[in-house]
């Protein structure tokens, strides 16, 4: 689904929720990966998935939908893991002379969000993005950045930076 | 590349080179100082060196502060070398300062703010010839507030330490003018001589002499050579100073310690302070903010400095190394290619083993890298020392040892603040002031010794100090006011376990905290780090004798050997130098051996109880089980631990339960992981053991730091993660109390003593016997063809030895037996072997001994019990023995031992009845009492020739009773011998203080008859 328009248009991944769609900047995500074989980690905070290796690398899981308050997902054929930029990688594109979001308030290392399928590459305009409804879930509040209804779906625009503390 | 990638590329050559002649330049001068006037030629030459080089890159570059200041340093040293100049303290501090002030220009190459003018006004004073008169010099320094300038002190160089020495310890200080030709040349005594004399009435602060190269007085237009000297000595009397120096002044000025003190109050110091020490440096009196230079950014201009980065220096040796094996790493990967395109596994495997081989070496040459020698910390500490000894007003002398060990580099740099502020801590509340240790008959100088050695794999850290100690009582009162323990934990806590008090946030004896660079370090602090490290720290102490300090760390952190353990298939890894052993236990074991103590698990290892947790319960895992292989997965609901339906079963022992009983099967099997905790060891409940490996430490998320649980994460061989467990953090989680376990191991000893493992056997006929294993040597199968019968006994082969063998029914008449061919002997304890001859040798079991002694009794029984719901008779080995072979037992010896009468005390029994069996032997007359204070009752009534006593009795113990019988001047006489099944090393000496004689532990009771005649006689002798 692609929109154009006069307005600068911003692109954003995304990917479902218990049949709810939401969406990432792009420009903070750095992969989207199949491998959802978890490992536990007791004692850990529940919104704390546990941790996967991806590569040689130890990533951080978290679970969006304990972070509202709802159950963990279960993990499926179409669980994703859509993981995050370092601060570094972060840096490195702002370097590049691009508009970057407010890097410091990621996170070292690379962080993934289990998701229970992925969706596409969405570029809408700044302007169709509203800021979030008041009815949607308290909780859910101040992960949201903003809502955009693309042609009757609404993707939830989500702030990442704010997901990531959240354990 | 551009000029300015040239120039960034130098300056940072020129940064690490500098760095480096700085540390050895400031090694040198305290060298050059603690030497004084027999200048070592090496030293200051080395010193000279570096300076120099250091003068002349930082021209080169253009940095052109750096290059003054080392020019002026150069010349104070220029001047040392050639005799010039003594290095005394004074000297020595100005070059100090100089040299903090090169470091702080160097680690901020664009820094332009920092000022040098100070250091090189006080490098010019030094070698500013003399002056007719003391005035104040030409160029003043815009610091000295208008009292110093106007003061003929001012004239000279001193520093802020000795000032504030000199007041704190209230001497005086004489500034005088003489003149060396009528002084030297006249008296013939040369200029170093004198001033040798000088230093043996005071600290000479400053000399300020005009002579020339050759060190002879240059006289002025008045034939007279001036030499101006600043003095500091207890003499507070200028006649007795100059005549003890033979001096005849041209001009004295006398400062009293409190003219110093209004003079040092009134304005700002006289030599301003080194704004940007470095971290090491100790508090200063006015506090001033340590400007941390670690960081890259300026924030005053807000812009980014590019980061120096940090370099390693390695040997080309070991370079070499590498080298070599990354071609034998591309040789065995070449040949695995081969291999796998052949599809040769042979080949396959042994490329495979090779591979193995070179990973390792490489592996561990790639860490050598990484490793420095402690030294580069430990050097540090000189300065410190000194500093902080001067500050203090303490002498203090630091010996290093061990400054080779070598350490991964990021646990040298994160050491660095803990054993400063132990250090500190020596020296601030350790090491006594010189006056203090006098009168202790202590060496006036204090003692620091820093050592560094490798020990059980670790590396230790040792700081020992010879101050006055740690007193536990006054630690156990601050910990109890600050409500860090209670007044119970506080009796309870023993010495050594109250030292650990220092390291519990909140906890500070000292009136005035001390802060380092306002990072608030505290013991608690220090301990943390250390144990982020994996480390461990442990202090011992006595007091007015000193402490010692010991810091035990890994070789490294990146890579490790652990044991990969897990829990309902979720897998841990524990690092190896935290374990001791793993034991496993399966089926009914897993029930009997772990016991409760105080609502905590323990497991009895060798004796000894050991504290238990369980990683599923530390870490709410939930247990599962499967009745069979692929059936439902349940819960486990089983009350963990012993079986609460343990009660019932007292009695019915082995109620014997089929294969089928989930409490049999061996799945039903449990590993306990032994570990070390500081000096104490714990156990750790594990399903099952999956590998050793090698693993590669992951630094742990920050967002499961909070878990407290794991030191780091890391990927295993089959590329699951595993969470390495942090041991510390688990017993805290656990909440594990050894030191309670340990008092209650004593009192819970006595429960389980009364466990015995007996030998189940029969004779051939319809009686059940047991004979408990811990009187046994042996038990050999035999034939009948084995035994001789000589003199219508039998007799067997027994390890080159003919023992005679008896049969029980020939003690014990009643008995009927039937033997087949095949029977057993059972053989045991004793001096002398014998055998008993035996039909069928059943069991081996657990039994909780409850013996019925007066249903069936008999000459040779002890009693009996329903063992395996049948009457059981417990066999009187030695009773057996006696009746067959009268005065077996009795050597010529313990025949003394005849007629004698003893009391026993003992709550078990079956105790009694042996020992009773053993005195029996002797011919002594046995009476029984089953704790102390039945025993006092029938001490009251009765008289005897000795008492053996059991440690752990109910009601009254045996500590106790031996304090009630020796204050009993009838006893005194009499012996007492101490049984005990504890830990002997432990209770034998503690026994001996209470008043016992001797000490036998119950596992050796052989020898019993001896101890005891032995101890008639010394009593008699030595009553």
């Amino acid at each position: 689904m692609t929109k154009s328009s006069k307005y600068p248009d911003l692109q954003f991944i995304s990917f479902y929720l218990d049949e709810r769609m939401y969406g990432f900047d792009i420009k903070i995500v750095k992969e989207v990966n199949p491998n959802a074989s978890i490992a536990l980690v007791p004692l850990s905070s529940h919104t704390i998935r546990g941790l996967v290796n991806i590569r040689g690398q130890v990533i951080l899981v978290m679970d969006i939908a304990v972070i509202f308050g709802a159950a963990p997902r279960p993990v499926t054929e179409q669980s994703r893991l859509v993981m995050l930029k370092t601060t570094q990688e972060m840096r490195n594109l702002s370097n590049a002379g691009s508009d970057e979001p407010d890097t410091q308030k990621f996170s070292d290392k690379t962080i993934g969000f289990l998701v229970d399928s992925i969706g596409d590459v969405v570029t809408i305009s700044e302007s169709i993005i509203e800021p979030a409804p008041p009815h949607l879930a308290d909780r859910a509040l101040p992960f949201i950045k903003g809502v955009a209804n693309l042609d009757g779906e609404i993707m939830v625009i989500l702030k990442a930076e704010a997901l990531i503390h959240a354990y | 590349m551009n000029k300015q990638t040239i120039d960034q590329e130098l300056l940072s050559e020129f940064v690490t080179e500098a760095t480096e002649h700085l540390s050895t330049s400031e090694e040198d001068i305290l060298t050059l100082e603690a030497g004084g006037s027999a200048v070592n030629n090496k030293t200051v030459n080395r010193l000279f060196r570096s300076v120099h080089t250091i003068k002349g890159a930082s021209g080169f570059l253009d940095l052109h502060k750096i290059e003054r200041l080392s020019h002026s340093l150069e010349n104070i040293v220029g001047l040392i070398r050639s005799g010039k100049l003594i290095p005394s303290g004074a000297i020595s501090e100005i070059l100090l300062k100089g040299v903090d002030k090169v470091k702080a220009l160097v680690e901020n190459v664009h820094d332009d703010t920092i000022e040098i003018d100070d250091e090189i006004a006080a490098c010019e004073r030094c070698f500013d010839p003399g002056n007719d008169s003391p005035r104040p010099p030409a160029t003043v320094s815009t610091d000295l507030p208008a009292p110093f300038v106007a003061e003929p002190i001012a004239f000279f160089d001193m520093t802020r330490y000795d000032l504030a020495g000199a007041i704190a310890e209230s001497r005086y200080v004489f500034a005088c003018t003489i003149d060396l030709i009528q002084e030297c040349v006249q008296k013939k005594r040369s200029l170093t001589s004198m001033l040798e004399e000088m230093k043996a009435i005071g600290e000479i602060w400053d000399v300020k002499k005009n002579t020339d190269e050759k060190g002879n007085p240059i006289t002025d237009g008045d034939g007279r050579s001036l030499c101006s000297f600043l003095i500091c000595t207890i003499i507070d009397n200028p006649d007795i100073l100059a005549e003890g120096l033979e001096l005849r002044p041209l001009n004295m000025v006398v400062y009293t310690p409190k003219k110093l003190a209004v003079l040092s109050q009134k304005g700002r110091p006289v030599m301003q302070e080194d704004e940007a020490a470095d971290v090491e440096s100790t508090k200063r009196d006015s506090g001033e903010k340590v400007r941390s230079h670690e960081s890259a950014v300026d924030s005053s201009t807000g812009t980014a400095k590019p980061v120096i980065e940090q370099t390693v220096r390695i040997s080309v040796a070991l370079l070499d190394k590498l080298m070599n094996m990354a071609s034998e790493l591309v040789l065995v990967r070449n040949q695995n290619t081969q291999a796998l395109a052949a599809e040769d596994l042979q080949l396959l495997s042994i490329t495979n083993q090779q591979l193995n081989i070179v990973t390792s070496e490489l592996q561990n040459s790639i860490m050598q890298t990484r490793m420095q020698p402690v030294g580069n910390v430990f050097n540090k500490f000189t300065r410190i020392v000194r500093d902080l000894a001067k500050k203090t007003g303490k002498e203090v002398d630091i010996v290093i040892e061990g400054s080779e060990v070598e350490l991964d580099k990021s646990i040298i740099e994160t050491i660095n603040d803990p054993l400063t502020h132990l250090i500190r801590n020596s020296i601030d509340h350790g090491i006594e002031s010189p006056q203090e240790r006098q009168k202790k008959k202590k060496s006036l100088t204090g003692k620091v010794c820093l050592s560094a050695f490798h020990r059980a794999g670790q590396v230790n850290i040792q700081i020992v100090d010879d101050g006055k100690g740690i007193n536990p009582a006054v630690l156990k009162q601050v910990a109890l006011k600050k409500k860090i323990i209670t007044k119970a934990q506080a009796d309870a806590m023993s010495d050594r376990d109250s030292f650990n008090l220092i390291f519990e946030p909140g906890f500070s004896t000292a009136a005035a905290v001390t802060e380092v660079s306002g990072r608030g370090v505290g013991m608690d602090v220090v301990k943390t780090s250390i144990q982020k490290l994996g480390g461990a720290i442990d202090i011992i102490s006595k007091v007015d004798q000193g402490t010692t300090m010991t810091i035990m760390l890994p070789l490294t952190l990146a890579i490790m050997p652990a044991l990969i353990v897990s829990v309902e298939s979720v897998c841990f890894a524990i690092p190896q130098t935290n374990i001791i052993e793993v034991v496993w236990i399966y089926g009914e074991r897993v029930f009997q051996s772990i016991k409760m103590v105080d609502n905590s698990e323990v497991y009895a290892l060798r004796g000894r109880l050991l504290p238990l947790l369980r990683l599923s319960k530390v870490l709410q895992i939930e247990k599962t089980y499967q009745e069979e292989p692929m059936a439902e997965i349940k819960l486990d609901r089983r009350i963990q631990g012993p079986d609460r339906r343990q009660n019932e079963l007292e009695g019915h022992d082995r109620v014997r339960m089929g294969p089928l009983d989930r409490r049999q099967s061996v799945s039903n099997n449990l590993y306990i992981i032994i570990l070390r905790h500081g000096n104490e060891k714990f156990g750790l409940i594990v399903d099952t053991l999956v590998d050793t490996e090698e693993i590669v430490v992951k630094p742990l998320h920050e967002q499961l730091k909070k878990c407290k649980a794991y030191a780091g994460t890391t990927v295993m061989g089959d590329g699951r993660i595993a969470m390495i467990l942090d041991i510390m953090a688990l017993s805290d989680i656990g909440e594990l109390h050894i030191t309670d376990i340990h008092k209650q191991s004593l009192h819970a000893k006595s429960s389980l003593e009364d466990r015995q493992t007996m030998i189940l056997f029969d004779i051939g006929g319809e009686e059940q016997f047991v004979i408990p294993l811990c009187l046994i040597t042996r038990v050999e199968e035999i034939h009948t063809g084995q035994l001789q019968k000589i003199n219508n006994r039998d007799y067997f082969n027994f390890r080159e030895k003919i023992i005679p063998i008896i049969r029980i029914e020939q003690g014990v008449t009643e008995l009927k037996s039937s033997y087949d061919d095949c029977r057993y002997i059972i053989i045991p304890k004793g001096q002398n072997p014998i055998g008993i001859m035996v039909a069928h040798i059943q069991d081996t079991l657990d039994v909780l001994c409850k013996i019925d002694s007066t249903t069936i009794y008999h000459k040779g029984i002890f009693g009996s019990q329903l063992i395996n719901g049948k009457i059981t008779l417990f066999l009187d080995s030695i009773a057996v023995i006696e009746a067959v072979e009268p005065g077996w037992f009795l050597d010529k010896d313990t025949g003394r031992g005849k007629g004698k009468n003893i009391l026993c005390i003992d709550d078990s029994v079956f105790y009694q009845k042996l020992i009773t069996s053993y005195l029996h032997s002797g011919a002594m007359e046995v009476t029984v009492a089953s704790n102390g204070q039945e025993a006092l009752d029938v001490l009251s009534k009765q008289s005897f020739d000795g008492v053996v006593c059991d440690l752990e009795m109910p009601i009254m113990d045996g500590f106790e009773f031996a304090e009630h019988f020796r204050a009993n001047p009838k006893f005194s006489k009499i012996p007492l011998l101490a049984i005990s099944a504890g830990d002997e090393n432990v209770l034998h000496g503690r026994s001996l203080d209470c008043g016992f004689d001797d000490f036998k532990p119950k596992s050796n009771l052989e020898g019993l008859l001896e101890t005891i005649t032995n101890l008639f006689v010394k009593k008699r002798l030595f009553p």
